[in-house]
């Protein structure tokens, strides 16, 4: 099995789940590239770059909510409002299970949420499942060319 | 008098007298008007009157004519019908003025009196006529032939007696002659009324006298004879000298006394006549005028009599829609629920004063009504900002918790996230690579604890800071200054205040942690690459606040994150030290001073921090306290 | 100012007419007294003079005035109606061929000498004229064949007394006051200029005079004898009369002294045959009358006293006495007051004043206020009697009153004309 090149844009504010992250991603699918964006300026502006076609648009978005200068909803709803970014998948991924948080996701056509697990195994079996069903999921053909 | 009629009668007896004071008017003016007609009726009725009797003239002086043609009918024809007639007519006559008497004016009638006693006269010397003319028959027909007859037989006699001699015959035969001409000479005077003939018959009768006397000298035998004859003789004269006095006497009456009567009612017909047409005429006058007079008095009258029904029908009409359009009035602002509207009182005891006492028992419902609706809206407004500010806590709540959930479980999703990776990287049996990450959970436990007494305090704020008091912010940033003088320096952070800053009313210690935030985020934040990091202090005044300033020359915040940085748990960026509750603090405790924290900046060149206290009188006002 | 008042007035005749024919009860006024009756005119029979005469003779008189025509018919048909009768000369002819009236014994007439010229020769003075018609001194004496005559005889047909002259009153207000005996004229009855205005007596014996007098004034016609005229003359006469009147000229005529007072009071009249007491009373109202001096002469009247047929013995002579007393003084100058004159004046002179005389008789201005015999003031201080003294007054006497042959031929023509 070859695996293609895969970016992951991983925007997250805390070190230590952004380092969990990649602990199962890196154990799960090595080849993975991650690019871990800390806050919500500097998403953005990765962001703009993608949009102007400057990075490639990454396969997969692990978006946290409760992010410094502008949070995870309004980082959803610029991706989902431009027409390059709208083909990357976003899943949000947060500690959050307020209603609130996930129905304004949906309505921003989040493809997902997901709230990170408490449990000790919980962190690994959620990273693992995420990647495994977008694995499956084609969209890679038409966004990654 | 609308005034009066308002406050002195009763309605309904207002309307009456409306009604009563029509009926009066129309009444006077038909009664005006009948009066007016009547007089004008009156004086046609007159004038048609006086138009007829206006040819009087013609009338009487005809009958009079009638009458005295008949008279002399009768004085000359000695016809008894014509007598007949002269009474009848004379009858009718006096009828007739008589009648014509009743209705006339002072000066007619005057007339009209002349005209009978006239026609009384006139009729009286008819009566006296008509005596004298049968006593004149009688004499004529009855005495005058007798004696006449008497005297023949008694010459007749004496003819016989004195046959002896032929010349006494001759002389007896002879006076016997003379005698037939006296008898002869009578009849001739009553045919032809020549006075001359009645000499003659007196020549003849004392030609017969003194003959018969002569004879009574010679003829000695026959003297009681002659002697009887002579007696007879002079009663014979006496016979026609009465008959032709009598005759003289009726014919006076018949042609001076009564023909002067006749021509005197004639005149006094004629008078009358054209006294009547006169009168007619000023009679004509006197109806036009009063024909004019009446009918300006029946349009004076009438017109007067209207304007003042007009009046006071206006003023009964006023005095009875006056109060009721102000009552209408003062019920159409009842209506409209007004507690004020003007009431007028009415003195008489009427409907309309009960309708103004029910107008004044609405109003005070109204009154009520508005004082309660007053009440109840602003219970009604008391509620809603209840309501509202519930809402606002329930919603500060909700957020609270949200965020108080998410963050408290960060840690703990870290916390148990690295336990997971130990217990693999032990299977592993890479230990050290677990022991390493253990630290990962223990700042993360510890990271929770400082979340959690974070939340606790910001739990406190406006809850249990009752303890208000004057604070001299120049003290307490002199003091503050003084605390953070370690931390100050380590960061190398100019801390510059001013002087003559305001003595505000608070929590002394809520607004030292206020400063304390404002400090230890300038420590955090300003940092500057081309100068030393400084931090300046002061205060302004605006209308009724103190406005303190807190200015850095930091890296500044932009524009879009200037209001999000007082939210709970908002971080500008990924600094460890930081909870994000510092300034959702700051905001909380000027809130509760009544007063607010704002941040003015410009990307790049530092920030300020601006903090707004009322500006509080000697006497310190209790500060309120939003929930 | 009751002088002569009903002389001819009409309703008296008739009321009065009625009881002559049958006197009520004289006979029975019989008492100790002689008692007379007198027949007559308002003008003599007056109470005053009946008390006078009552008190100064000592006997009783009764009167019984009444009408012209009325008192002669009396007269004349029933002698035994009255003693004395009073009236008019124009009368006798009536009375005496009715041979109601006896003749009077000049002997038993006290002052018949003193009786002047006027009656006894027709004239006062030897050059005046005598009136035509039945002059009184014509009709006076009894001639020897029982006719009556101006020939001097022992027996009279009446004692002249109370006489006057008539003539015309004016409104002087109206008509310019004009010269007596000069001016003054009977034409004026038929002036055009008084249209309308004009009345006349209605008595035919007196009034035909009046208008035949105006007539010949006026040259209309001429009379052979206007004292006596014939019937041609009457014709012609009360054709002009008749014609006159047609036109308006006149008013009318009146039948007494209170009604042509009336009519030329209220101004209907302006010129009016009158008798003078209607004059004076007019003046009295304040309406200038004047009463005129026509220069063809007054038509004269002669009051007459008659003796009846039937008065006999202490009658007769208690008549004598009363016809007497008249000529006796009093009551001359009591009837002078009304401005009548007696037949003897001198001896009623010494009854009046020289004032009254120098009024009433001499044509002299009042020296003072005159008293009439009502006792009013009937002369104011000044006055002149209009036509001069007694004398010149009948010195101009153009026509006795008189009844003439023609006497009903003009009752009918006089009945025509106040009829047309």
């Amino acid at each position: 099995m070859t695996y293609e090149h895969r970016d992951l844009l991983l925007i997250e504010d805390s070190d230590e789940h952004a380092e969990l992250a990649l602990f199962y991603i890196s154990e799960y699918r090595p080849d993975i590239h991650v690019i871990r964006l800390a806050d919500g300026g500097v998403a953005m502006d990765y962001l703009e770059s993608v949009s102007n076609l400057t990075k490639p648009l990454p396969w997969l978005c692990l978006l946290d909510l409760q992010l410094p200068k502008y949070d995870g909803h309004e980082i959803l709803s610029v991706i989902k409002s431009d027409s390059i970014l709208i083909k990357m998948p976003v899943v949000v991924f947060t500690t959050s299970a307020a209603k609130k948080d996930i129905s304004r996701s949906i309505s921003h056509h989040a493809n997902s949420f997901i709230t990170k697990p408490m449990g000790a195994d919980g962190y690994g079996k959620a990273i693992h499942s995420i990647l495994s069903y977008w694995e499956l999921n084609q969209h890679s053909l038409i966004s990654l060319g | 008098m609308i005034q009066y009629l308002i406050n002195h009668v009763r309605l309904q007896h207002r309307i009456y007298a409306s009604f009563i004071a029509a009926t009066i008017v129309i009444v006077a003016i038909i009664l005006i008007t009948y009066a007016v007609f009547a007089r004008i009726d009156r004086d046609l009725r007159d004038f048609i009157f006086s138009s007829k009797q206006s040819r009087i003239d013609l009338q009487l002086t005809a009958q009079v004519a009638e009458l005295h043609r008949l008279s002399l009918t009768f004085t000359y024809e000695g016809h008894r019908s014509a007598a007949e007639q002269v009474t009848h007519s004379y009858q009718n006559l006096m009828q007739q003025i008589d009648q014509t008497l009743q209705q006339n004016s002072p000066s007619v009638k005057t007339i009209l009196t002349t005209i009978k006693h006239r026609l009384e006269s006139y009729y009286m010397a008819f009566e006296q006529l008509k005596q004298q003319r049968d006593l004149r028959q009688q004499l004529i027909n009855v005495e005058f032939r007798n004696n006449a007859s008497n005297v023949e037989a008694l010459i007749n006699q004496l003819l016989e007696n004195s046959s002896n001699s032929l010349a006494v015959q001759l002389e007896i035969k002879s006076i016997l002659n003379t005698l037939l001409l006296v008898e002869k000479n009578v009849f001739r005077y009553l045919d032809s009324l020549d006075a001359s003939y009645i000499t003659a018959a007196q020549h003849n009768l004392n030609h017969v006298v003194d003959r018969l006397n002569a004879l009574n000298q010679t003829e000695n035998s026959s003297h009681a004879t002659i002697h009887q004859a002579l007696h007879k003789l002079d009663q014979y004269q006496r016979s026609y000298i009465k008959a032709v006095q009598h005759m003289r006497g009726y014919l006076y009456l018949i042609n001076v006394v009564m023909a002067a009567e006749a021509y005197e009612i004639n005149f006094q017909s004629k008078k009358l006549s054209s006294l009547i047409v006169s009168e007619m005429r000023s009679k004509e006058e006197s109806i036009r005028n009063s024909q004019a007079e009446a009918l300006s008095i029946l349009v004076m009258s009438a017109s007067l009599l209207l304007s003042l029904l007009i009046v006071l029908s206006y003023s009964i009409g006023q005095s009875i829609s006056i109060p009721i359009m102000r009552l209408t009035e003062t019920f159409r602002q009842l209506t409209n629920g007004s507690g004020n509207a003007k009431i007028f009182s009415y003195p008489v005891v009427d409907e309309i004063s009960q309708l103004s006492q029910a107008a004044a028992a609405f109003r005070d419902k109204n009154t009520q009504t508005e004082k309660l609706l007053t009440r109840s809206i602003q219970l009604t407004q008391a509620l809603e900002k209840n309501r509202l500010a519930l809402e606002r806590s329930n919603d500060e709540l909700e957020q609270f918790v949200y965020t108080v959930s998410h963050d408290l479980k960060a840690p703990l999703v870290t916390s148990m996230g690295f336990i997971g990776i130990i217990r693999k990287l032990a299977d592993q049996g890479k230990y050290d690579q677990a022991i390493q990450k253990l630290d990962k959970v223990t700042s993360s436990i510890e990271r929770m604890g400082q979340l959690t007494s974070d939340l606790l305090e910001l739990s406190r704020i406006g809850r249990i800071d009752v303890d208000m008091k004057k604070i001299d912010l120049n003290i307490l940033l002199k003091q503050l200054a003084h605390s953070q003088q370690e931390q100050l320096q380590s960061a190398g952070l100019q801390f510059i205040v001013q002087s003559r800053l305001p003595v505000i009313v608070g929590n002394e210690s809520r607004i030292l942690q206020l400063f304390e935030n404002i400090v230890s985020n300038a420590i955090k934040y300003a940092r500057n690459p081309e100068q030393a990091p400084v931090l300046e202090i002061g205060s302004i005044i605006e209308q009724d606040y103190h406005l303190i300033y807190c200015k850095d020359n930091g890296p500044g915040i932009e524009l879009a994150f200037q209001q999000k940085v007082f939210a709970l748990f908002y971080r500008l960026d990924k600094q460890p030290e930081g909870t994000g509750i510092g300034l959702a603090i700051a905001k909380k405790v000027m809130r509760s001073h009544g007063g607010d924290i704002w941040i003015e900046s410009t990307g790049g060149k530092g920030t300020t921090f601006w903090l707004k206290f009322p500006i509080v009188n000697e006497q310190a006002k209790e500060a309120k306290y939003d929930l | 100012m009751d002088r002569r008042t009903f002389i001819l007035q009409s309703g008296t005749i008739a009321s009065a007419a009625m009881t002559s024919l049958a006197f009520p009860g004289i006979a029975k006024a019989y008492n100790r007294k002689p008692t007379i009756k007198v027949v007559g005119t308002h003008v003599t029979l007056q109470e005053s003079i009946r008390l006078q005469a009552e008190k100064d003779l000592g006997i009783a008189i009764e009167f019984y005035p009444g009408g012209d025509a009325e008192v002669l018919l009396k007269a004349s048909t029933d002698p035994f109606s009255f003693d004395v009768y009073e009236q008019w000369s124009d009368s006798i002819k009536v009375l005496w061929m009715a041979n109601a009236i006896q003749p009077i014994d000049i002997r038993k007439l006290s002052y018949w000498e003193e009786i002047n010229g006027l009656s006894k020769n027709g004239r006062l003075t030897d050059t005046a004229p005598i009136g035509l018609g039945d002059s009184p001194h014509k009709l006076l004496y009894l001639q020897p064949d029982g006719s009556l005559g101006s020939t001097v005889s022992g027996h009279v047909s009446f004692l002249p007394y109370v006489h006057n002259t008539d003539s015309f009153g004016y409104n002087s207000a109206v008509i310019p006051q004009a010269i007596p005996y000069q001016t003054e004229s009977w034409g004026w009855l038929l002036d055009e200029r008084y249209h309308g205005k004009v009345a006349i007596v209605n008595a035919p014996t007196i009034g035909i005079f009046d208008m035949a007098l105006a007539a010949q004034a006026r040259g209309l016609m001429t009379f052979n004898d206007m004292g006596n005229m014939s019937r041609e003359e009457i014709d012609t006469l009360f054709d002009i009369m008749i014609a006159k009147k047609r036109q308006g000229h006149f008013r009318g005529v009146w039948t007494s002294v209170p009604h042509s007072v009336e009519l030329m009071a209220s101004g209907e009249v302006i010129l009016s045959s009158l008798f003078s007491p209607a004059a004076s009373q007019l003046n009295g109202m304040g309406i200038p009358c004047v009463y005129a001096a026509p220069k063809e002469g007054y038509r004269a009247w002669q009051g007459v006293m008659c003796l009846s047929r039937a008065s006999q013995g202490e009658r007769r002579e208690a008549a004598y006495a009363f016809m007497n007393w008249w000529l006796s003084g009093w009551p001359g100058a009591f009837i002078a007051r009304q401005g009548y004159y007696i037949s003897n004046p001198q001896r009623s002179k010494t009854f009046m004043s020289q004032a009254e005389w120098d009024y009433w008789y001499d044509g002299k201005p009042a020296t003072s206020a005159l008293q009439g015999t009502d006792g009013n003031i009937s002369v104011r201080e000044g006055d002149i009697r209009t036509g001069g003294s007694y004398t010149k007054r009948f010195e101009h006497v153009a026509i006795w009153n008189t009844v003439m042959a023609t006497y009903e031929y003009s009752l009918m023509k006089w009945n025509e004309f106040v009829l047309s």
